[in-house]
């Protein structure tokens, strides 16, 4: 699932600082106030959230694995080691890395365009007044309530080349192709993960595109169509900037969420999804947990975080003037 | 005073912090206490503890099975047994998480090319000081023996439980219809290949072979056999380097690649893991299969029911075939016992390993399952008197052979079983050249030569 | 206009189409829970002759019912937790701007920026250390799974309440404290029961990712505190392959969050686009 967040600020709603009175007593209580509200959030998010990274981030300069694994955070320290592995040395322990820095990337770019493009494409087919509307829209969700290992056993069974509905439908029933493919092995793997994705995240783009488009004014449109602007031309120059900032959104956390998907591959694939389908997670995961090779993983885990905020970085010089972050 | 909750609690929080990361985290705090023990009197065994076991999924009603075997030994001592069934998929991340963290049942199961893995991480127990209670290493077969055993670390590790050993399963109507004589359809490649060629000449409806690919967690004990009739070897005589790439493995996989690539293996089981494939098998889908004595065993149970009337009355055993060398090499394993360091009953957990060990017992419990008996006696018993697929089982473990007892080889063996899960898709592919076949290897070779170079520090 | 009519016809179909294909696994997985397992197995799907065979037969195979009940109290209690503090601390980003806020509403984004596997082993080594040390058990326990499904779900629970909260007039707090009330009051007294429906969404919200979650409970739980979408897996295992109970617990470990959805669908939504709509 994606997250959300507001792309502008509406300030009408904050409270500012009062006036100063006399004394700090006001401002002094105001401040134990918000203190206290954040206070819980706060210390959960240190000492499950900072602590534990700080904590990965220590282990990937340790040796660890099998031998020293008991040892836990007293393993001993190699410093750069485990990078200087993944990264310069033609290690042997960095086999996969490369193919799996590919597929990921062919994966999240697949993803989140088919995505973002599907998602904006039914939202405008959404936005019409048609008998029925309001429930087709509320169960075109339903894909994304579907819990992601339930998706990925269901696709498993239905990618299954002798017997799956897709190659039934496919050759069987209406006789499109000649020769059944086969989705589980091979190159095609990849996009046996890849369409259960789309699917799953298809309804939450258009809901919020669909929510967008129905924010927006009327009288632009029909202004335009009055100077004789044709739907294509109002949807380039009115529509789509008017929603660029939440196709930005959806494109930061979008990226984000497929860099970092586990559940659909490896419930689908188990621990090693072949060299076609093996994403970054199901990689870091099989090496630290199948071969032991725990810094090793926390290492490649730092560097898929480092390059994260790269894309960061990126999304923000590319989109800030489309929001304001709080 | 909210404000200084607040700031009471992230001090609580900060002190936690610095507590955790700069204290590192302790090994156990209980020591191996006894595993000097010799022999144990009668008064140190407390009836009314209960003892905690895992066992893996080891038939079609695990455990049920398990503590119908264990009601007898209850009956008589008053020890409970507490049985648990975890599966193959998450058994080893399990046992290796118990063992450090120190929350672990007492006794487990693990597969006998585990146990030097688990050994060496440390957190079971030492057995040398009470082996003798079951017969020590005079009643187990020399290759059962050595899978107590860890290269490197003194001591024994484990105790047997049982053994199983792959074998060539087939349907005698199908090699009938074919026109194939059962007698010697096996016995070596050549004429492996040309009955499954028959069958697939003259049985339509029926796929000639059929093995899982990546998916299944024993694919390496499929290859392995033909890579060891070649003349080939997992790894090197001194266990340090990695011999898969060499020309007699390449041999031994293209054989096995070959069948895929030739339409003698159906490419669609690729796709599944073993048990989906042995249901194939059993379904009536593929004429032969490679698999254990474990579908012996549930050819008999009704509750089973995967097999088709005409796979289950059909069920013939052959050893595998023998290489261009001669021999005829088949992978041996099986399960053996382990008892965690930190058990707090670990008298109480020996004496629920010395009844599973005790002969009849480990004969009644393997033939539930299909497995044969770890102790020499019963092996031999057992294969001789239960018909010739039985039989054929016990030749089998006669000729079987295990991997490198080392640490590693777990990791090792999913490196191997990566590729050999490529090597069999690109053969669906159509791509079974020695060079496609020597390029995987090579890789292999070089992922295990650097799991094999780890060291304590 | 009958060019209209036509193209209008188009697209209502257009869309209907569009929504049966998106239904379309949802709807297979119905059907091939009603299957039993020789006709999964082998293909031979038989549309016409349902049986609830999966369904009965899925609670006696496995230990399902331990997996649904740990998943139902691990990800209920986790997302009330997460719901009560981020209202707490979606209240504070909503009304004030005070200083940190900014570091603290991009630190609450940066969490999700973390890869998993980075906490996996430190939590791991974490929960050893606690019960070595403290002597409170968190390995495979309810209350380790809460705790770690709590934090992690908090920071998106705090910007679906604040926006809730953003949609709240102030005037009525205001009001309330002229008359006296202190801000805590007021906040507890006007505006949480005013927030009662973005409540109920976050609610959901949280409890939808927390039983999809997969990573965490694998490597942090054994046999107690394990849930749905561990255990589910053991339905294929060795020895075992019953695809149509798999299918029968998909559908089963489908319903509770489904049902939550559109019981609350009006306010997620709200919560959800509640970016999407300026103002």
């Amino acid at each position: 699932m994606t997250t959300q967040l507001s792309p502008t600020e509406p300030t009408a709603h904050v409270i500012v600082d009062p006036p100063r009175r006399r004394g700090s007593s006001l401002r002094s209580s105001r401040s134990r106030f918000i203190a206290a509200l954040v206070a819980p959030a706060i210390l959960f998010m240190l000492i499950v959230h900072l602590l534990p990274t700080v904590g990965g981030f220590y282990l990937s300069f340790k040796n660890l694995n099998l031998f020293t694994f008991r040892q836990l955070f007293d393993a001993p320290w190699i410093g750069l080691g485990n990078y200087e592995a993944i990264l310069f040395q033609d290690n042997p322990l960095r086999t996969g890395f490369m193919g799996a820095v590919q597929n990921t990337a062919v994966y999240v770019f697949w993803t989140v365009s088919a995505t973002i493009g599907g998602g904006l494409a039914i939202a405008l087919l959404m936005n019409r007044d048609m008998r029925g509307i309001k429930v087709i829209r509320t169960l075109m969700l339903t894909p994304w309530i579907v819990p992601s290992f339930v998706v990925a056993v269901l696709w498993q069974y239905m990618w299954q080349s002798d017997i799956g509905i897709v190659n039934k439908l496919l050759v069987d029933y209406s006789g499109l192709l000649d020769e059944r493919p086969v989705w589980l092995i091979g190159p095609n793997s990849l996009w046996a993960i890849i369409i259960p994705s789309i699917w799953r995240g298809l309804p939450f783009a258009m809901l919020i595109f669909l929510a967008g488009l129905q924010a927006m004014p009327k009288e632009l449109h029909e202004a335009a169509a009055i100077d004789g602007a044709g739907p294509f031309k109002r949807f380039r120059y009115i529509t789509l900037p008017l929603l660029r900032p939440l196709i930005a959104v959806q494109l930061l956390f979008g990226v984000i969420y497929a860099t970092y998907q586990f559940a659909i591959p490896y419930v689908m694939f188990g621990s090693n999804p072949g060299p076609h389908a093996d994403l970054m997670m199901t990689l870091i995961v099989r090496q630290s947990f199948s071969n032991n090779l725990f810094g090793f993983g926390s290492a490649v885990s730092v560097l898929l975080m480092m390059a994260m905020f790269v894309w960061v970085a990126i999304w923000y010089r590319a989109f800030k003037r489309d929001l304001e972050v709080a | 005073m909210s404000r200084r909750i607040a700031v009471a609690l992230l001090a609580i929080a900060a002190v936690f912090a610095g507590a955790l990361v700069y204290s590192g985290c302790g090994g156990d705090d209980d020591d191996g206490a006894d595993s000097g023990t010799q022999g144990q009197a009668a008064s140190d065994i407390k009836p009314g503890t209960t003892v905690r076991l895992w066992i893996m999924p080891n038939g079609p009603q695990p455990q049920e099975d398990m503590e119908a075997a264990l009601t007898p030994f209850t009956e008589e001592t008053g020890i409970k047994v507490d049985v648990e069934v975890v599966d193959w998929g998450v058994q080893l991340d399990r046992i290796r998480n118990a063992a450090v963290s120190g929350e672990a049942p007492d006794v487990t199961q693990a597969g006998t090319t585990q146990v030097p893995f688990f050994a060496a991480l440390g957190g079971f127990e030492d057995l040398s000081g009470r082996v003798e209670d079951i017969g020590g290493e005079g009643a187990y077969p020399d290759g059962v023996w050595q899978t107590t055993q860890v290269a490197g670390q003194d001591g024994v590790w484990s105790a047997p439980w049982f053994t199983e050993a792959r074998s060539i399963y087939y349907r005698k109507d199908v090699l009938e219809k074919a026109g194939v004589d059962e007698a010697t359809a096996f016995q070596d490649w050549d004429s492996f290949r040309a009955t499954l060629q028959a069958i697939k000449d003259n049985v339509p409806g029926i796929q000639p072979f059929g093995t899982p690919g990546k998916k299944a967690f024993d694919l390496v004990h499929h290859v392995m056999p033909f890579v060891w009739d070649a003349g080939g070897a997992e790894l090197s005589d001194d266990n340090s380097q990695s011999t898969i790439n060499s020309p007699e493995a390449v041999e031994g996989v293209s054989f096995f690649a070959d069948l895929v690539a030739d339409g003698l293996a159906d490419p669609s089981q690729l796709e599944r893991d073993g048990t989906q494939v042995e249901n194939q098998f059993k379904g009536g889908k593929i004429a032969v299969w490679m698999g254990g004595p474990w579908v012996l065993g549930s050819i008999e149970r009704e509750d089973d029911t995967n097999w088709v009337p005409a796979a289950r009355k059909n069920v013939g055993v052959a050893p595998m075939p023998a290489g261009p060398q001669g021999d005829a090499f088949t992978f041996v394993g099986g399960s053996n016992l382990m008892m965690f360091e930190s058990s707090e009953n670990k008298n109480e957990a020996w004496e629920v390993m010395k009844f599973l060990s005790q002969d009849q017992v480990q004969t009644d419990y393997a033939s539930l399952l299909g497995m044969f008996p770890a102790r020499t006696e019963p092996q031999q018993s057992y294969g001789e008197s239960n018909g010739a697929n039985f039989e054929s089982v016990f030749q089998a473990i006669q000729q079987g052979r295990t991997y490198a007892p080392i640490p590693q080889w777990g990791a090792v063996e999913n490196a191997y079983k990566e590729r050999f899960g490529t090597i069999l898709d690109n053969a669906a592919q159509g791509d079974a050249s020695d060079a496609a076949i020597q390029k995987q290897l090579d890789e292999a070779a070089k992922e295990a030569d650097g799991l094999l170079a780890q060291t304590t520090g | 206009m009958s060019r209209r009519r036509a193209v209008n016809l188009g697209l209502d179909a257009l869309t209907w189409l569009v929504l049966a294909v998106m239904l379309a696994p949802i709807f297979w997985l119905v059907i091939s829970a009603f299957q039993d397992d020789l006709e999964l197995a082998t293909g031979a799907y038989d549309l016409l002759s349902p049986t609830f065979d999966a369904f009965t037969g899925m609670w006696q195979t496995i230990d399902f019912e331990r997996f649904f009940v740990n998943s139902l109290v691990i990800c209920t209690v986790a997302a009330l937790l997460a719901t009560a503090f981020a209202s707490s601390a979606g209240y504070a980003l909503a009304r004030f701007k005070f200083r940190g806020s900014r570091t603290f509403g991009l630190t609450v984004i940066g969490t999700q920026l973390i890869p998993g596997s980075m906490f996996l082993l430190p939590l791991f080594i974490g929960f050893i250390w606690i019960n070595q040390n403290v002597g409170i058990p968190l390995y495979d326990t309810h209350l380790g799974m809460i705790i770690v499904y709590t934090a992690f779900f908090t920071p998106v629970a705090i910007f679906f309440m604040r926006s809730f909260f953003l949609a709240i007039p102030r005037d009525l707090e205001e009001a309330a404290m002229v008359d006296g009330c202190t801000p805590f009051k007021a906040f507890v007294k006007i505006v949480l029961p005013n927030a009662a429906p973005g409540l109920l969404a976050t609610f959901v919200y949280a409890f939808l990712f927390a039983w999809d979650e997969l990573l965490f409970v694998a490597n942090l739980t054994q046999d107690t505190a394990e849930t749905i979408p561990i255990g589910i897996r053991t339905f294929i295992g060795n020895y075992q392959q019953r695809t149509a109970q798999l299918m029968a617990a998909g559908v089963v470990s489908t319903l509770p969050v489904l049902i939550a959805f559109f019981a609350t669908q009006r306010w997620l939504v709200k919560g959800l686009t509640a970016g999407a709509v300026k103002g």
